[in-house]
């Protein structure tokens, strides 16, 4: 079980962290696109 | 004759310990004010599941109240979902789109739940007479996602038995972040480096960048994970509301009446798991302490990580903003801005704080389904 709960941090973490990029690009993009001056 | 006494001769010791522990849930609650909307009435559901015949749970046979809510409720998962809608339609998450980079500080601040998943997992070893197996270490590791729908809604699909003391270790480590979180912090940094300054400039996101937000998560999620769809669409769904800026009405009714709504009846029906049988034995003791360590190493990961990024970047960051990356929000900003106060009385990281503290939300909801999606993957391999 301990090898299995490694194998669950390894791909756990890889999984957040790619889930996460993915989100990190996007809201560079959408922030670019779409500039702030509306709101504050 | 017996009818009338049921009540006193139904009465065991053990009740008497659940109505101590309800009733320091209580006191917790009213006195020191530790999330007294899910402790009050979790400590009350205690109370009421441990009276003789537990007739709020079944009698005669029958389901009683708190059973058809927890049927209703937990065990379909509607409750921390639709606390989830809560939780969305209150969060501002422009801090996050003004700094994304945070969203890595909340990956990495999820790392308490893998870590305590580990180390679970080796007392289960140790202890085979505890019948942990690795659906309950990941139940006791989702602690870690310091975040009490995403502990319920994964320990519900892992480990019912276990969702008492799991809800009651995640709400009660979440009102300590303030006494759990500087110690280590402390520990893993210099004076210096909790003296660093960060950029605190808020430059404007517009209301068409605040509405694609939460559709894009949403979409992104569901693709790269999509069983956490439950917890990050209902999330997103009522960011969206509140951001639409055309709901005013549905975004007040999720902020208030259905988030106080479903907080009262999740609470007490949590508090009806902890019947004497299931709570009183040595795995609660288990979760109460792995529970804390969850937290620990969620700081730590969070705080190191800070520090391994400092090595490469030319603009350091303060490593005390990791720390901000778990989900108890906004307890742990503030932590945080308090702590850097104390080195520096000019120093005010509360915007970087809070923009990780937003970015350990979304990161949690993804790591709790990323962990229901493993687990039984693995175990099926």
């Amino acid at each position: 079980m301990a090898a299995l709960s490694l194998q669950l941090m390894l791909y756990g973490l890889a999984g957040v962290f790619s889930a996460l990029a993915v989100l990190y690009l996007s809201i560079k993009i959408v922030v670019r696109v779409f500039p702030g001056d509306t709101k504050e | 004759m017996d009818a009338l006494l049921q009540g006193v001769t139904n009465l065991t010791w053990q009740s008497f310990v659940m109505y101590a522990i309800g009733g320091l849930l209580i006191y917790l609650a009213v006195k020191k004010d530790y999330e007294p909307m899910l402790l009050l009435p979790i400590g009350f559901g205690a109370i009421l599941v441990n009276l003789p015949l537990s007739s709020v749970w079944e009698f005669e046979g029958a389901d009683g109240v708190l059973q058809v809510f927890y049927n209703a409720g937990i065990l379909t998962e509607v409750f921390p979902v639709l606390i989830f809608v809560a939780v969305g339609a209150m969060i501002d998450f422009s801090p996050l789109l003004r700094r994304p980079k945070m969203l890595f500080l909340g990956a990495a601040a999820q790392f308490g739940i893998f870590a305590t998943v580990f180390v679970v997992a080796l007392v289960g070893e140790a202890f085979p007479e505890l019948g942990i197996d690795l659906k309950v270490a990941a139940s006791i590791g989702i602690i870690g996602a310091a975040d009490g729908p995403t502990s319920i809604f994964v320990a519900s699909k892992f480990a019912r038995q276990f969702l008492g003391p799991i809800s009651v270790a995640a709400y009660s480590y979440m009102a300590l972040v303030p006494i759990i979180q500087p110690p280590v912090i402390r520990l893993l940094t210099t004076k210096n480096e909790r003296m660093i300054r960060m950029d605190n400039s808020e430059k404007k996101i517009s209301k068409t960048a605040l509405i694609l937000f939460p559709i894009i998560v949403t979409v992104a999620a569901g693709i790269l994970a999509p069983i956490c769809v439950p917890l990050v669409g209902l999330l997103m769904f009522g960011n969206l509301i509140r951001e639409s800026g055309v709901l005013e009405r549905l975004s007040k009714a999720a902020q208030n009446e259905l988030a106080n709504l479903v907080t009262l009846l999740l609470g007490i029906t949590i508090g009806a798991t902890m019947h004497y049988e299931k709570f009183l034995q040595p795995i609660t003791l288990l979760i109460m302490v792995l529970g804390l360590a969850a937290f620990v190493f969620d700081t730590a990961g969070g705080v190191l990580f800070v520090k391994f990024l400092n090595l490469f970047s030319k603009e350091k960051m303060n490593p005390m903003i990791g720390a901000a990356g778990i989900s108890a929000f906004p307890m742990s900003a503030r932590v945080v801005q308090k702590m850097a106060v104390k080195d520096d009385p000019q120093n005010f990281i509360l915007m970087p704080a809070v923009s990780a503290n937003v970015a350990g939300q979304v990161a949690s909801a993804i790591a709790g389904g990323m962990v229901l999606a493993l687990v039984p993957w693995l175990l099926a391999a």
